[in-house]
């Protein structure tokens, strides 16, 4: 098992690596002079010179790359251009803000989208069916930007229910995550829905029945507990996916997550922070599947470690 | 000052403007109550709040809270003394003596000395810090030496006690009174820049009403009151600023009482506020000093010939251009906006004429026109709209002018490199109340340069360069503005620019807060607003 | 009273003209510490009608239009759905075909059982049933349950498991299909049932396994004194397990017989061909005998009796009015007029 532990970890590393790679020369393809962010539209020749000598911007791409690889090697991922803040402190303190976002929607995406798929699978054909099919198609199908700002504008602005926008509280969080929780919530009752179907006709769930459980245990101890298996799995992804920032919704509800940070070190050309926030969210990806695929074992007693 | 702007802020103003036309003036006999916490919010990061590296009109408000210096603004364009009792400045115009007031003190509590204003000035002169504002320092005897590495001190600044500061000039320079009242001539405190070196960032301490309670990087950002502070500003108790969302969330916030201002409402919020009564006394209009211009290359054909320039200035349709820019603008017909205050009832006037144009131009010898590029910097919606509505009006006069928008860098990096664009449009903001930040630092052609020339016409007129030196060391008011209307006549005459608007902006303040008059210098002044209970 | 008691149970599929007769007419007794057997060919109706004891037959589409199941003297069909969660497992156990499918893979054995126990046995309640169960073998009362985990090693133990403290934590994977079934059983003993349901138990298993568990069920019963009904194809097992034997085909109980009379002397011509379809090692039989014609699926039947197309003794009165099922001697019902004949 160790063996293809370290396997796995060195084809990660790999992963990260190129990623780091193509993103580098993606940052560095961009028409615009670096050394101008860096030192502001007002500065001086000389100021503009020295900048360029600090940060070798004169020096060929490869060798540049060669640069950072180094200094990623010994875990700096390096300082704003904008701010000279440090990258991994950049991205540390608003990596809470996200991860209570994503959190906190994925708890109402699940809370929503276990008995819905659960029911939708038990009434399969009925109205009730029917209607929510409808309702989750719809609401996997929304643009995230296009619905946060109309929950932002409705419940918020018009009715006042919930603050704007910023992080002040944890009422703050509520309407960034329903529009996380609408959009996964749909997508995840369907996908509940199917698998439980399919475990709703297997012979453990007869036998079950057979021993006098209650149809509530039957579905949500026996059944819940297969059909989840795949779900965790396409979970995992997303969550990962997610914890590298989310974008629209961090940027209409103003909130301090890596999203906007994302967004905001590429419109300023903030090379290092890009570079930053592109490594954060792939490392994330990468460890999260490692994570699900070891942990598969555990969900799912039946994978025998391969390993 | 150059218009840059990182996205989403559009339009970094540090200009002059007169108290504003449609405010809800809050009657002049209440009185300001101290108290409550005034909830501000950015569109995007604050760079700096170092007086030395802070150059943009979101930030510049700021840390005019934490830091102050020798002189301030009144409630115009008047200078006053802020932190020191007295100055005189010698016959020559070279010498400035300022003495220090007693009791000022930093926000750790030590009192001010005037070492710590020579170690602010050398600091920005110091090429390491990077300060964009060493340019206006460099006016100082021993100035250029320093930067060079060739003095271990400016020999012009000197502090010959704990309370007198001497400033020596190399040559007169009637502005350079201007550069004492920003920001970047603000004291620090020595032994803690020397401590932090570059973390000096996330340790301020200044002299101003509020010092930095926390920073959050592009997160927030809290000022609370400086207990040592003795002057008459600062009613709020304490300053939030949240940072990084976009206008139309911060127009809803501030409807809904989150935050107490929207600095630079867009202009299609700024339109609806106005329309409507009940939201109106929220909107107030400053009138920003700065120009939007088109500039033509007069080293490049057609363009260096001054008819075809002028046949431009007659094709353009200002008064159309004020609609296309939402509205809240003026007419500019000079390079000079005259909200400074600046007259000039000599300037030569272009009005919108399309005959007379193409008459020029098959003078000229373009009977049917001829093709150019118009570059302008795409990240600016304003600048956007001014160059299609150039475009169409040059097509009329058979002008083919193709557009090619660019990000602000490399905008900036192409226009100010001889030789590489015809044409484009682009905006100058003041950095102080005077007519030689337009007229000496963008249209003198003793200042070309190969690149990072400012001077985007590279337009050379001797004449006017004379005018321009002259003015630059006159010390009196009168004659210096007879020699700028001469030049900026002879400029006309020559028309490398083609002036376009001069942009009002539009700010929203929730009525809860008081204070809020615009100033033609720092366009808001934070520590003279108070909140209702 | 008898423990159960299904008289004349009609189970449609479907309703209205789409309806499917499936259970036609069924009616069958089984007294506490019998053990009957349900013979017959896939498709007959005998798990459907073991299913119905307990309701677990999914209505829709199963559609009960006559008949009643007595269990305890209480109509089954007629039971609320709290009723019916206390009869299964309390008073009605089941044990499926095959028992890899039939637990619940994601879950420990030890704690599947324990679910039983839990359910129908919680902790402090005396032991109650027929199901008395002590080491000495003695009828007498038991103890309350104290605690799970020794009840469950207990459980095990008593299928035959061995190593039962170390096999809780398995999961049904890490069994042979033997002890699979033996966890089945296990768990069906759990919650004390009167009657016990085995739906074709060994039809999965090797040879050599059928024969053990066979041997655990017989065991079992004589310990235990708990009911059996059990559902097999397989003629062989029937003599050693079975008091009474039930056949049916194509949804009817076509003989009902104690077993060893109907193993020496069928009385159907079904229960007869199928007797002797079975393969003899002693004798030498050269060819199977197989019964011409397949056996007809629901929708499908003939009219008359439903055996007669295959019927070797059919006349054609055969196939114009379904012969009753009748006691032609003590103990003995047969549906068919003819037999008598040889």
């Amino acid at each position: 098992m160790l063996n293809r532990l370290l396997t796995r970890l060195f084809w990660s590393a790999v992963t990260l690596l190129a990623t780091s790679v193509l993103t580098f020369f993606l940052v560095n393809a961009v028409p615009g002079d670096v050394a101008r962010s860096i030192a502001g539209a007002k500065a001086s020749p000389e100021v503009l010179q020295q900048v360029r000598e600090k940060y070798h911007l004169n020096d060929p791409v490869l060798v540049r790359l060669g640069h950072y690889l180094v200094q990623l090697a010994r875990g700096d991922l390096g300082h704003s251009f904008v701010t000279d803040q440090s990258v991994s402190e950049a991205i540390l303190t608003r990596f809470p803000t996200t991860a209570a976002l994503c959190v906190t929607g994925l708890i109402l995406w699940m809370l929503a989208a276990v008995p819905l798929g659960v029911l939708m699978a038990k009434f399969r054909g009925s109205w009730f069916d029917r209607t929510m099919l409808v309702a989750a198609t719809l609401s996997l199908s929304l643009p995230a930007f296009w619905l946060a700002r109309m929950l932002q504008y409705w419940l918020a602005f018009r009715l006042g229910w919930f603050p704007v926008a910023g992080f002040r509280s944890f009422a703050h969080l509520l309407l960034p995550a329903a529009t996380l929780a609408i959009i996964s919530g749909g997508y995840y009752a369907l996908l509940i829905q199917a698998n439980m179907m399919e475990v709703l006709n297997a012979p453990c769930i007869a036998a079950a029945r057979a021993k006098g459980l209650s149809e509530t245990a039957i579905l949500f101890r026996h059944a819940l507990r297969n059909a989840l298996i795949p779900v965790v799995t396409v979970l995992g992804t997303d969550v990962a996916a997610l914890l590298g920032g989310v974008i629209f919704t961090e940027n209409v509800f103003a909130l301090p997550g890596i999203g906007t940070l994302a967004v905001q070190s590429v419109f300023n050309l903030d090379v290092p922070m890009i570079m930053g926030t592109v490594l954060f969210s792939a490392t994330l990806v990468v460890s999260v599947n490692l994570v699900v695929d070891l942990l598969y074992q555990w969900i799912d007693p039946r994978i025998k470690a391969d390993y | 000052m150059k218009r840059w702007l990182s996205f989403p802020a559009a339009g970094l103003l540090l200009g002059i403007a007169v108290a504003s036309t449609t405010h809800g003036g809050e009657a002049a006999t209440m009185t300001p109550k101290r108290g409550g916490v005034l909830h501000l919010a950015q569109p995007s990061e604050i760079r700096s709040l170092d007086p030395a590296i802070a150059f943009d009109s979101f930030s510049i408000p700021v840390v005019h809270l934490l830091f102050r210096g020798l002189l301030d603004y009144d409630n115009a364009t008047g200078l006053v003394l802020d932190q020191a009792k007295d100055w005189n400045i010698s016959s020559d115009g070279k010498i400035y003596t300022f003495h220090l007031r007693s009791g000022v003190r930093f926000a750790n509590g030590r009192e001010v000395e005037a070492e710590d204003y020579v170690f602010a000035f050398e600091r920005i002169l110091n090429p390491q810090t990077g300060s964009p504002g060493e340019t206006y320092f460099l006016g100082i005897l021993g100035a250029r030496e320093f930067v060079d590495g060739k003095a271990p001190h400016v020999i012009g600044l000197r502090a010959p006690d704990k309370t007198t500061l001497v400033i020596e000039l190399k040559e007169p320079q009637f502005t350079f009174r201007y550069v004492l009242a920003m920001t970047f001539a603000c004291p620090v405190p020595r032994e803690v820049v020397q401590q932090y070196g570059t973390e000096f960032q996330s340790h301020l301490v200044g002299t101003g009403p509020y010092r930095l309670a926390e920073w959050r990087r592009g997160i927030s950002c809290r000022l609370q009151r400086n207990t040592y502070y003795q002057g008459p500003d600062g009613f709020v108790d304490g300053v939030e600023i949240m940072i990084g969302c976009d206008d139309t969330v911060m127009t809803m916030m501030l409807e809904r009482g989150e935050i107490d201002q929207v600095p630079l409402a867009s202009p299609a919020q700024a339109a609806r506020f106005k329309r409507d009564p009940g939201l109106r006394s929220w909107l107030t209009l400053v009138d920003a000093a700065e120009t939007d211009y088109f500039f033509m290359n007069t080293e490049m054909k057609p363009f260096d010939d001054a008819q075809v320039r002028q046949a431009v200035n007659f094709a353009i349709d200002r008064e159309r251009l004020l609609k296309l820019a939402g509205g809240f603008a003026t007419v500019a017909h000079g390079p000079v906006p005259p909200v400074i205050p600046w007259s000039n009832p000599g300037l030569p006037r272009y009005d919108f004429n399309p005959e007379k144009a193409r008459a020029l131009l098959r003078e000229a010898g373009f009977p049917s026109g001829f093709k150019t590029e118009l570059w302008y910097s795409g990240d600016q919606p304003i600048f956007a709209r001014l160059a299609e509505g150039v475009q169409q009006d040059l097509r009329q006069v058979g002008i083919q002018a193709e557009l090619r928008p660019a990000n602000f860098t490399a905008f900036d990096a192409k226009v100010t490199t001889r030789h590489q664009v015809p044409c484009g449009i682009w905006g100058w903001f003041q950095d102080y109340p005077d007519p030689s930040d337009f007229l000496d630092v963008l249209l003198n052609g003793e200042r070309i340069t190969e690149n990072e020339c400012n001077n985007t016409a590279f337009y050379n007129n001797p004449e006017v360069n004379r005018y321009l030196d002259a003015a630059a060391k006159n010390l009196d008011p009168g004659e210096r503005t007879r020699l700028f209307r001469q030049a900026e006549n002879l400029i006309m005459q020559d028309a490398p620019w083609a002036p376009l608007i001069h942009e009002q902006i539009p700010v929203l303040y929730h009525p809860r807060v008081h204070g809020t008059e615009p100033h033609p210098v720092w366009l808001w002044r934070y520590e003279h607003m108070w909140l209702d209970p | 009273m008898p423990l159960l008691e299904i008289k004349n149970l009609k189970m449609d599929f479907g309703s209205g003209t789409d309806a499917l007769r499936a259970v036609d007419g069924v009616s069958l007794t089984i007294g506490a510490g019998e053990t009957v057997c349900l013979v017959g060919e896939s498709g007959c109706g005998k798990s459907v009608t073991a299913l119905s004891i307990a309701r677990l037959v999914p209505a829709p589409p199963a559609n009960y239009v006559g008949g009643e199941i007595l269990l305890n003297g209480r109509d089954v069909l007629k039971m609320s759905n709290g009723e019916l969660r206390q009869i299964r497992g309390g008073v009605v156990s089941y044990v499926f075909q095959e028992p890899g499918a039939s637990l619940n893979p994601v879950f420990r054995i030890g704690n599947q059982i324990k679910e039983s126990l839990k359910l129908h046995r919680p902790i402090g309640t005396p032991a109650s049933g027929t199901a008395r169960i002590n080491e000495t073998n003695t009828p007498g009362q038991r103890p309350a349950l104290q605690n799970y985990n020794d009840e469950v090693i207990r459980l095990l133990k008593l299928v035959g498991i061995p190593a039962p403290e170390s096999r809780i934590k398995n999961y049904p994977f890490e069994m042979s299909g033997g002890m699979q079934q033996r966890v089945m059983i296990a768990m069906a003993l759990a919650s004390e049932p009167k009657l016990l349901v085995a739906d074709e138990p060994t039809t999965a298993l090797d040879v050599t396994i059928q024969a053990q568990i066979l041997e655990l069920l017989h065991d079992l019963k004589q310990r235990l004194g708990m009911a059996i009904l059990l559902i097999t194809h397989n003629l062989g097992i029937v003599g050693d397990m079975a008091d009474r034997v039930a056949v049916m085909y194509a949804g009817q109980i076509v003989e009902l017989s104690p077993a060893k009379e109907l193993l020496r002397r069928p009385l159907h011509p079904y229960t007869k061909a199928l007797i002797n379809s079975v393969p003899k090692l002693a004798g030498g039989a050269d060819r199977l005998s197989a019964i011409p014609g397949n056996v007809p699926r629901i929708g499908n039947f003939p009219p008359g009796c439903r055996f007669a197309p295959r019927c070797p003794i059919a006349r054609p009165e055969c196939s114009e009015k379904i012969p009753e099922l009748v006691e032609v001697e003590a103990g003995r019902w047969v549906r068919c007029p003819f037999w008598k004949t040889p």
